[in-house]
């Protein structure tokens, strides 16, 4: 864990020897919508570090959460036909730097990472490409309409979760900081001393100190057991408003359900994996027809109780940080966060 | 018409709802009226299901009531109020039409509509180029200025229950119907660009959630043709080749069919600017049958009618 002290006057500079050597995904504005591009082109056509140091200085959420780098939309895991199989390759060539990854989200690939790490199962997959990831967090100056990462427990000006958290300057005097966390990260900070854009200074644990939201303890939690509220609470109500569209899903940092497909290619059958979302009629479709999620009170309660109970039991995070990306997405103004709080005893 | 006088429009119409509300409550008239409530964040609403007189207190009406609310119909959920707009009166005609919906389980609050606001204040899709003003259908219409008008007395002044007459509306308002569109469409301009490129270029957005077919009025199949698995019709894979077959799929089952209620951009969360496909296809339905979905209830739906006198240019428009 170091801590590098960057002047205003070098930090652009600075974030572009971050991304030095990686495919950069950064937070980009098009019509409207800010979303992670990979920047893969030659690194003299477009001003990348401008456009990071854009990204890191941008306090607004981008709509899909950075989940994809580390656990793609569609991944192909084999070929194979009557007489052979073979796997698909990794793609391990890119090393990826995602820029500007906020600490909602950057809690989000910690539990992501637990999920598919830590359980009976070792997905290497996911956890390979987390080698091959520099993430570059930076904190929120403002709460956004939706976001309860405070009840959540989360710290949105700091979070350790990531390789470098990039500390913005308090004021005009005040110079920005660059922390590390991990090996790869410590690496590109000496690179960074080294090259004179910044000095070392002692390790500051920024977290609580710099004006934290208050957010030490997590309010927003369920404590009832799952058999007190598979039956009981009302589910038929609080679901009633749901389109089943299952954009909360796809948008949401945690959410990490998948299927497996079978696409024919000519004379050959490519297996692949996929996102999958409870939201859908066809979520744990049984063979036979039956499905034990026929409605979408049992679909909006498998959501709300994986998040909130199942992960935590099993993994010991809830797996929800209050990005408010559902709630700002839903065309039908369903609230997990009011949810929550119903079921939970705590009334809105 | 000016912002503020918006506002105190919208205020007129939510004091009158709420009366409207509890005399239905009281007469039983419905075992629940769809409304819009106040929604956690700033500037939008949510849907309300008013089933007690303590409910219409939280009832809002506002700018920002841009939720979709018909769809909650096909639910049967008894005898049902609704707060219809007009593109949800349209929505709720095309169900009638197509006999998804008893006309008489359904009481319709119709309200004069100026177009709703996103959350950002901009005016949301559908809106911008909406000509419809005025509820094709409706039991009781609450007009911009408040004033509360039965389904007899409106039909009985004369004045045409909704059509595109804009100059009678424009007489009411002061305001021309034609908001402009940022987007760059225009539903009675001829289309710009009619590209592949520019179908692709929407396309590569799109992420094949399906959020799209599930706000849109026109998409209530129960088994819809994207979910079958016996056999799959296209892979999960978001590749151009099912983008396409998803895209051109559903402009294809909405032809004619499309209240253009906007809902589709609205609720896409990668800006997927489609629906200019929908409209060309609604735009053909009504240069070459007269028709526009949801306008008149007992008009038969246009693919599902033959009349020997149509014009036979078919889709690919040939002459």
């Amino acid at each position: 864990m170091k801590c590098a002290v960057v002047p205003r006057e070098k930090f652009k500079s600075a974030v572009g020897l971050l991304i030095d050597g990686y495919v950069a995904a950064i937070p980009v504005k098009e019509n409207g919508v800010l979303e992670y591009k990979k920047m893969d082109g030659k690194a003299g056509e477009k001003d990348l570090a401008g456009l990071a140091a854009y990204a890191v200085d941008c306090d607004e959420l981008p709509y899909k959460s950075p989940k994809e780098f580390l656990f793609p939309q569609v991944e192909e895991l084999m070929v194979f036909d009557n007489d052979s199989c073979t796997a698909v390759e990794k793609d391990t060539r890119d090393k990826i730097a995602v820029v500007g990854v906020k600490p909602c989200d950057l809690n989000a690939l910690k539990v992501l990472l637990t999920v598919f790490f830590q359980g009976k199962y070792k997905d290497d997959n996911v956890t390979g490409r987390r080698e091959n990831i520099m993430l570059i967090g930076t904190g929120c100056a403002k709460k956004k309409p939706g976001c309860f990462c405070d009840e959540r427990g989360i710290n949105k000006n700091f979070s350790s979760e990531c390789d470098i958290f990039i500390e913005k300057p308090v004021d005009e005097n005040d110079s920005f900081r660059f922390y590390s966390f991990t090996v790869g990260g410590d690496d590109v900070l000496d690179r960074l001393v080294t090259g004179g854009f910044g000095s070392y200074s002692d390790y500051e644990p920024a977290c609580g100190q710099r004006e934290g939201n208050g957010c030490e303890k997590e309010e927003l939690v369920i404590e009832a057991e799952e058999t007190e509220l598979f039956d009981t609470a009302d589910w038929e109500g609080i679901s009633e408003r749901c389109l089943g569209c299952g954009i909360c899903t796809y948008i949401c940092p945690t959410c990490h359900c998948f299927d497996f497909r079978d696409a024919l290619a000519g004379n050959k059958t490519i297996r692949y994996r996929c996102w999958d979302s409870c939201m859908y009629p066809k979520f744990t479709l049984h063979a036979s027809g039956h499905n034990p999620r026929a409605s979408k009170k049992e679909r909006f309660r498998q959501r709300v109780l994986h998040k909130y109970v199942y992960v935590k039991k099993n993994f010991g995070y809830v797996a929800c940080t209050g990005c408010g990306r559902c709630i700002r997405s839903c065309p039908a103004g369903m609230n997990i966060r009011n949810v929550v709080r119903e079921i939970s005893g705590i009334r809105v | 018409m000016e912002l503020q006088d918006r506002g105190k429009m919208h205020e007129c119409q939510e004091k009158q709802l709420a009366g409207i509300c509890r005399k239905l409550l009281d007469e039983g008239k419905g075992d629940v009226i769809l409304a819009y409530a106040g929604g956690e964040i700033e500037n939008s609403t949510i849907p309300l299901f008013i089933r007690g007189c303590g409910e219409i207190e939280r009832l809002k009406y506002d700018e920002y009531c841009y939720p979709n609310l018909a769809k909650y119909l096909l639910e049967n959920k008894g005898k049902t109020g609704i707060v219809a707009k007009p593109c949800d009166a349209r929505a709720i005609a095309m169900y009638i039409a197509e006999n998804q919906l008893a006309r008489e389980n359904v009481y319709i609050i119709g309200m004069e509509c100026n177009g709703m606001k996103n959350m950002d204040g901009s005016l949301a899709p559908g809106c911008c180029e909406c000509s419809v003003h005025v509820p094709p259908l409706f039991d009781v219409l609450v007009k911009c200025n408040g004033e509360v008008v039965e389904r007899e007395q409106y039909t009985n002044t004369g004045a045409p229950a909704g059509y595109e007459d804009d100059a009678v509306f424009n007489a009411v308002t002061g305001e021309s119907g034609n908001a402009g569109d940022d987007n760059g469409v225009n539903e009675d301009k001829p289309l710009e660009d009619k590209s592949l490129e520019r179908f692709k270029k929407e396309l590569d957005k799109c992420i094949l959630c399906f959020a799209c077919r599930q706000a849109c009025y026109g998409c209530y199949c129960p088994v819809c043709f994207m979910d079958r698995t016996m056999p799959a019709w296209i892979s999960t894979d978001p590749g151009m080749g099912a983008k396409m077959v998803y895209h051109l799929g559903r402009a294809m089952h909405l032809a004619g069919r499309c209240v253009e209620c906007g809902a589709c951009e609205r609720v896409c969360p990668s800006g997927v600017k489609i629906r200019y496909l929908i409209k060309e296809i609604n735009s053909f339905c009504k240069d070459v049958y007269g028709y526009r979905a949801g306008m008149n209830p007992g008009e038969y739906p246009v693919l599902a009618a033959f009349n020997k006198d149509d014009k036979e240019i078919g889709f690919l428009r040939s002459e």
